[in-house]
């Protein structure tokens, strides 16, 4: 086993960070505890409604995070989705397990504050990823971002979403293939409009923090999305 | 363009969002993995189906969360063991780690999967290979390099305080003394980790030296 002292598994990227507790490195196991543990505690949470049944799931993101962390496919995922997909997936899970009412509609509302005000308490994320995000659904109709969250954070499928919301299943549908083509767009300009230095920075973000470059010409490398198939199944 | 292709169509953002139910999600799934326009298609509105997550508020979980999820990682590599470097030299931790990073993507890409531990590959298995620290001509630690075998050796160099602006030339030498230019680096920040894949015939390389754009030479190290 390496020795890695905290303070330097601090500092390292999120997909270095997770190959060393691949490598077996507790402090690499702390510091990334440390790094999601509030966003991933987050998101089940919302997804739970249950503060228990919310600890459970956060606790079993990591240690699926601990098992699989050497096979993480950083060009196919941040790290931080691809935790936050594992989370979503287990979430969805426990809460169909114990039938309970996953993300009830009453609660889709307090998850769009204005986006400033969320600032001060995104801590583990970058904020611009968060602000955009939230700013992008913030720009959905309010039919297509009900429809969309309830799919996204409560794991409806189609059918439960035309069924809470009253709707025809081809209503759902529709909004939920117009939110997500809309919402695809907002991040794009929202994407372009960081400018081209914060883009690259974001692509390095989303690497291993490396690059890959041929002599004297640079090129992106491994920077993409990763799915847990576990936690999604799209190719 | 199929049967399947359409119905891929209608079903994008619920196959994105990851709420289409079985069978039918891994047969419309299969068939994508087969089609590059479904493939395509799903892969765009994946990308922004995963960024909603991101809309979820952070949430400070209850006291002491932090070490009973660090002690469920010591059961799980007491249980399951620790996956070791191919090569168990001494190693900078950084590098290995970025390294270990490397082989992992690259291991991907031959078992094609995270859901379950991989095994090793039969073949093209990546692993770590030569590494050294960098030493300034003082000889002070001034960073870390190695290099990555797998189908497509690369090699990972990172320059403690490497001056953004500066342009780094990286060069191996072979124990003949020979050289070959293998990249130019463009730092975007101190501590950058740069990497490129090199011929495999560089891996018979035994120092790797970095230049400034001057061509003198800031940095060496030693590949063992």
């Amino acid at each position: 086993m390496m020795v890695l002292s905290s303070a330097r598994a601090d500092r390292l990227s999120d997909a270095a960070l997770l190959a060393a507790i691949a490598l077996g490195e507790p402090d690499a196991c702390a510091v990334f505890v440390r790094r999601y543990q509030r966003q991933v505690y987050g998101l089940a949470l919302t997804m739970c409604s249950d503060p228990t049944t919310s600890e459970d799931v956060a606790q079993q993101t990591f240690e699926r995070v601990w098992r699989h962390a050497a096979n993480f496919d950083g060009r196919r995922a941040s790290v931080r989705t691809w935790v936050l997909m594992i989370c979503r997936r287990l979430a969805i899970d426990a809460v169909r397990l114990r039938r309970s009412v996953p993300l009830p509609p009453e609660a889709i509302d307090p998850l769009l504050p204005p986006a400033a005000d969320r600032m001060p308490e995104d801590r583990a994320t970058d904020a611009s990823d968060v602000v955009a995000v939230r700013l992008a659904l913030g720009n959905l109709s309010d039919e297509q971002r009900r429809v969309v969250l309830l799919a996204s954070l409560g794991g409806h499928t189609a059918v439960e979403i035309a069924e809470r919301e009253g709707i025809p299943i081809g209503t759902a549908k529709s909004r939920l293939r117009l939110g997500l083509t809309r919402l695809r767009a907002e991040l794009g300009t929202e994407q372009a409009a960081m400018g081209t230095e914060q883009a690259a920075m974001a692509t390095e973000r989303a690497t291993v923090d490396t690059e890959q470059a041929t002599t004297g010409t640079e090129r992106a490398t491994t920077g993409t999305e990763s799915p847990d198939p576990d936690t999604r199944g799209r190719p | 363009m199929t049967d399947l292709c359409s119905v891929v169509d209608d079903r994008a953002a619920e196959l994105a969002l990851d709420i289409v139910d079985e069978p039918e999600r891994t047969e419309l799934l299969a068939h994508a993995e087969s089609c590059e326009r479904c493939r395509r298609t799903l892969d765009d509105l994946a990308d922004t189906a995963d960024r909603i997550l991101l809309a979820a508020p952070e949430v400070e979980p209850p006291v002491g969360f932090e070490s009973r999820a660090t002690a469920v990682a010591r059961d799980v590599t007491a249980r399951t063991g620790v996956p070791a470097p191919a090569k168990p030299v001494r190693r900078s931790a950084v590098v290995v780690a970025i390294a270990a990073a490397l082989v992992a993507i690259i291991g991907g890409v031959a078992i094609g999967g995270i859901g379950e531990p991989s095994t090793p590959a039969a073949t093209n298995a990546p692993a770590l290979g030569g590494s050294g620290e960098l030493a300034s001509a003082a000889g002070d630690h001034v960073g870390e390099a190695a290099i990555v075998v797998g189908s497509e050796p690369i090699l990972v160099v990172s320059l403690d305080d490497a001056k953004v602006g500066e342009r780094y030339e990286c060069h191996l030498v072979f124990r003949d003394g020979t050289t070959i230019e293998v990249g130019t680096w463009a730092p975007r920040g101190p501590n950058h980790t740069w990497s490129i894949p090199i011929d495999r015939a560089a891996l018979d390389a035994v120092q790797l030296v970095v230049a400034d754009a001057d061509g003198s030479s800031v940095a060496t190290a030693d590949l063992t």
